[in-house]
């Protein structure tokens, strides 16, 4: 009787056990990495894809590239939403800037999916959730190395002004510069925010009279290159060969905008500098005869942001969680990844632990002879 | 077998007992159903508790708006305010409180929104980041710069407008999501109050269906199986094992019950092995009970000898005496007349020789040792052989024996076991009287309607200790003169024959006995025969028929011839088997008559060679034999009951058996 009993039991538990071993065993989907950027850094992105799976290779995972129409919130949430709409998505490589990254962080953390932004720096960013990741420390780090920078070009009395775009990326820049430049009693005479948002109007060139009234002898630029392209000429005029300072933003321009030579000259902060390794001279080296052209710091840190990614999936990460307590252990239980910019691990608050840089725009020439 | 295995899984894993699983199960089902309301009312209480923090987000967001209106509002009114362009004041309050608008709209960007809510919030940051840009402006502008201010103030009112719209889309989303969420709670409540309902019902289906399987599987099936146990065991089957329960109750139950059932076969083995042995004994016993009642018959017999000489020898002096005395008449000149002849010599011999008979038959019954087996018995009979053995001993010790008349009764009895009783109480009475040399012993029988009441009295000294004739051994007579086994075997007769003995003095003085028969529960024999006619039978036939007559007494071969030659019969004598053999192998007989004890072969042994050689003649096959009681012809007297003619035999019923052997 016990035996009939327990002959029951155990084809009840193989009935139940037979559809779950099926399911179990059923063939996964691949994950999916999205990567969400401008033109350049996606290339950069497809370029490490291609590095760690050769063609005629079988794919780590499925890749699925949305490109950004221009960095701004509204769009980011669009391609956000566009991205979350796949359910073996397990990671994000993007979003171009600060404010498109942190407008789509919450949809990537309440989805349990990495955003690793490659080039985001606002200060907010680092509270914005545990899923969320970045390729650059945040901005107190940048704002000390510039007010340094600014000390360092006026030791006698420096009068800064300060010129930001009054967007997530500026705001946040500009309240920490503020406050270290405070720190260092260097006199700020000119605090003033201008927009930067595509098909808006430029209104820095309509405001700068008042800058060149209150009469600088430093500029402090946090915004977009293209802005200060604009409004450089009309400061020096006025105001003479002043030491000008840019922020991290300036990187993109800092080697393909330049082609007028207005941006000679100025420093601005970078936290990459691939003339510095051999690793990020071959990088640049293989980025230029894959492109034509040379790559910046935005690439190498989206191609390493890439690699980051598929080195995670390639090590059994299958969901969100696993890519997120992948990037969690790096430098912890686990090494940190060398990229082509170098050690890759993140604080508890999913910063990179890196340093920012000072770096100064060449002139054309040096840069069409890849002297830099 | 089964059983030191279930001992063996006993020591390996306790039992639990009916009453601790049902208890667990009852535990169980409790803490599944509490556990399943618990799961209803957590489920329901999270949506609630949703529905309160979406509503209090939504409240906060409210008033996280209301914060970036005021916010708002200030920074219009300290840029439209001309007295704040140029101060630094008035700018750093400006910007403290942009910083607080852009901190109040930061508070969304955390949160759980959809992506239209947060291009909602988007626009709301975006325009006050324009309306900031478009302040600055405003108060950046001196005296000659009216139309930049101007234009400013227009556009920061654009935007501050446009940010209004923005915030209050923003808020209307929240809300319709709140309305929305309400609506799908309160489906979901009531699709969950439903699924309940419906869960609830079917544990408790599902928990009925286990119980009861429960209960049919651990005790309706053990019970049956253990009431059919029981039954086979009723029956006699003590092979019968329970196998090992499940439960402690039933398991302890089970193993009670298969070690009384092995209990049970082993005292059974005992038990037969002892009915064995006592059955053995018995033989034993009943054995030795026949050789003592042989031995005291042979011992009656013995002390009757004198008696019996003395009974014979008067029938033959009659015979004798008449047949001299006939002899001399037909020698002189004056022989009798026919009529002379047969009252005077022929009858008075032809009757003394018929006592002389009876008188040896009823000894040879007597003697003879039969096999015991009660069953319905003449009373009469018995009584009537004692009669004949012993009223000459009566007659000659002036002693009257007096036997009332006694009907055709049967009895349930042993023939001759009921014969020794009644010598043995007979004999004791005789000898009780015969010092006095006179006296009465009375038989009287009364028979009741189911038995037989047969009481010997006599008028002698009566007995020393009623209380103790039935021991055996005991005795009151001389050395020599009684066993002391007689009345102690005449009880145990009687207790077998399924009556009693009582023994008694009467109020006179006299001994007692009365002994009590069973009656068979069978319809009475058929009325005695009339007494048979004297004259013999005669025949004479068409057809010669021939007759082999073997005995080795040629006085006898001549008698036979006589007789046989009254029924015109042709007469062939021998006298031993071997020259029978030789007879019947020469000539056809239609009947043999053969002594048993001859010199040489025992006529038995031409009844075997006749069995075998010529099977058809054994029903005209008869024994002549002065031994009927002979133990070499027991089987065939039971096997042809009519084939024995015991010598002396009556004339004319010695006829009536040959033509009967001849028919």
């Amino acid at each position: 009787m016990l035996s009939s009993t327990r002959m029951a039991f155990r084809r009840h538990l193989a009935a139940v056990a037979a559809p779950l071993l099926l399911l179990a065993c059923r063939e996964q989907p691949r994950p999916l990495i999205g990567a969400a950027l401008g033109a350049t850094l996606n290339e950069a992105v497809t370029m490490a894809l291609e590095d760690v799976a050769p063609p005629g290779t079988p794919p780590i995972a499925d890749t699925l590239f949305l490109a950004e129409q221009s960095s701004v919130a509204a769009s980011a949430i669009e391609l956000a939403s566009t991205l979350l709409t796949r359910p073996n998505l397990v990671a994000v490589v993007g979003h171009t800037n600060s404010s498109a990254s942190l407008a789509a962080a919450q949809l990537y953390n309440d989805a349990k999916v990495v955003e690793l932004a490659p080039t985001s720096t606002a200060q907010l960013y680092s509270s914005a959730g545990p899923f969320s990741f970045r390729m650059v420390p945040p901005d107190h780090r940048q704002g000390r190395v510039l007010a340094q920078a600014v000390a360092e070009a006026r030791p006698n009395g420096a009068r800064v002004a300060l010129l930001y775009v009054n967007d997530d990326y500026g705001r946040s820049l500009r309240t920490v510069v503020a406050a270290s430049l405070d720190s260092m009693q260097l006199r700020v005479v000119a605090d003033l925010p201008h927009l930067d948002s595509p098909g808006r109007a430029r209104t820095v060139l309509a405001d700068i009279e008042s800058v060149i009234r209150a009469d600088p002898n430093v500029i402090v630029w946090l915004g977009r290159p293209a802005s200060l392209h604009a409004v450089l000429p009309a400061i020096r005029a006025s105001l003479g060969e002043l030491p000008v300072f840019a922020s991290d933003a300036t990187t993109a321009w800092s080697l393909s905008g330049n082609v007028d030579g207005v941006l000679t000259g100025v420093w601005y902060v970078d936290f990459v500098d691939l003339n510095a390794t051999a690793e990020g001279r071959r990088f640049r080296e293989r980025y230029r005869t894959r492109f034509g052209r040379a790559p910046g710091g935005g690439e190498a840190l989206a191609y390493d942001a890439m690699r980051v990614i598929v080195e995670a999936i390639r090590n059994g990460a299958r969901s969100g969680d696993d890519v997120r307590r992948f990037l969690d252990e790096l430098g912890r239980e686990r090494s940190a990844i060398q990229g082509v910019t170098g050690s890759i691990s993140f604080s508890v608050d999913g910063d990179v632990r890196r340093d920012p840089i000072l770096l100064r725009i060449p002139s054309p020439d040096s840069i069409a002879t890849g002297d830099r | 077998m089964s059983t030191d295995r279930a001992r063996t899984t006993d020591t390996k894993r306790p039992q639990r007992s009916l009453r601790e699983r049902l208890f667990v199960a009852g535990v169980t089902m409790a803490i599944s159903a509490v556990v399943a309301l618990a799961v209803i009312a957590a489920a329901g209480s999270r949506e609630q508790l949703q529905l309160r923090r979406t509503a209090a987000h939504v409240i906060e967001e409210q008033r996280i708006g209301d914060a970036v209106i005021r916010g708002v509002m200030s920074q219009l009114a300290i840029a439209g305010d001309p007295t704040s362009r140029g101060s630094r004041a008035r700018l750093a309050a400006f910007d403290s409180i942009g910083h607080g608008v852009y901190d109040d709209v930061r508070q969304y960007l955390f949160r759980t929104l959809s992506p239209a809510e947060r291009l909602q919030i988007e626009s709301v940051k975006e325009e006050h980041q324009q309306m900031e840009v478009a302040a600055r402006r405003v108060m950046a502008a001196d005296n000659q710069q009216m139309a930049t201010a101007a234009a400013g103030n227009n556009e920061m009112v654009q935007h501050a407008f446009q940010l209004l719209d923005a915030l209050q889309g923003f808020v209307d989303l929240r809300e319709q999501a709140l309305t929305t969420l309400a609506d799908t709670q309160g489906s979901t409540l009531q699709r969950l109050t439903i699924g309940s309902i419906a869960f609830i019902a079917s544990m408790l289906l599902m928990q009925i269906v286990l119980a009861m399987r429960f209960v049919r599987r651990r005790v309706t099936d053990p019970l049956e199986d253990f009431t059919a146990a029981v039954a086979r065991v009723g029956a006699g089957d003590l092979d019968v094992r329970m196998p090992r329960a499940a439960d402690r109750e039933f398991a302890s139950t089970f193993q009670a019950f298969n070690e009384m059932s092995a209990s049970l076969a082993t005292a059974r083995a005992d038990l037969e092995a002892r009915n064995d042995a006592l059955t053995a004994a018995l033989a034993r016993v009943r054995a030795t009970q026949d050789e003592l009642v042989q031995a005291e018959k042979l011992g009656a017999i013995g002390r009757m000898t004198a008696g019996l000489a003395h009974e014979l020898n008067n029938p033959l002096a009659t015979v004798l005496a008449s047949s001299e005395l006939l002899a001399t008449r037909l020698n002189e000149n004056d022989p009798p007349s026919m009529e002379q002849l047969s009252t005077e010599f022929v009858e008075p011999m032809r009757r003394e020789a018929q006592r002389a008979r009876l008188l040896v038959r009823s000894l040879l019954q007597f003697a003879r040792r039969a096999e015991s087996e009660v069953g319905p018995v003449s009373l009469r009979e018995a009584v009537d052989v004692v009669r004949e053995l012993r009223q000459f001993a009566f007659a000659g010790a002036g002693i009257t024996l007096q036997i009332e008349p006694i009907p055709d009764v049967l009895v349930m009895a042993e023939r001759q076991q009921l014969q020794g009783v009644l010598l043995n109480i007979i004999n004791n009475a005789l000898d009780a009287l015969k010092p006095r040399k006179q006296g009465l012993v009375r038989v009287v029988t009364r028979i009741e309607p189911n038995s037989v009441e047969v009481v010997v009295q006599d008028d002698g000294p009566g007995l020393q200790d009623p209380s103790r004739v039935f021991e055996a051994f005991y005795t009151t007579k001389g050395v020599g003169e009684g066993t002391g086994l007689g009345l102690a075997l005449a009880e145990r007769f009687m207790t077998s024959f399924g009556g009693s003995i009582i023994a008694g003095n009467q109020p006179s003085g006299g001994a007692c006995f009365t002994l009590r028969f069973v009656r068979p529960q069978v319809a009475a024999p058929a009325a005695a025969q009339a007494e048979p006619d004297v004259a013999l039978p005669i025949r004479s036939t068409s057809r010669q028929q021939r007759v082999l007559v073997v005995d080795d007494e040629p006085a006898i071969q001549r008698a036979q011839s006589l007789l046989l030659k009254r029924l015109d019969l042709e007469v062939e004598t021998c006298d031993s088997v071997a020259a029978a053999r030789a007879a019947i192998a020469r000539s056809e007989f239609h009947a043999i008559l053969c002594d048993v004890k001859m010199p040489g072969e025992s006529g038995v042994v031409l009844f075997q060679w006749i069995r075998r050689e010529m099977p058809s003649m054994l029903p005209h096959f008869l024994f002549v034999t002065g031994d009927i009681a002979a133990a070499e012809l027991s089987e065939i007297a039971a096997e042809f009951p009519d084939a024995l003619i015991s010598k002396p035999f009556d004339a004319r019923e010695y006829l009536l058996r040959v033509e009967r052997a001849l028919a």
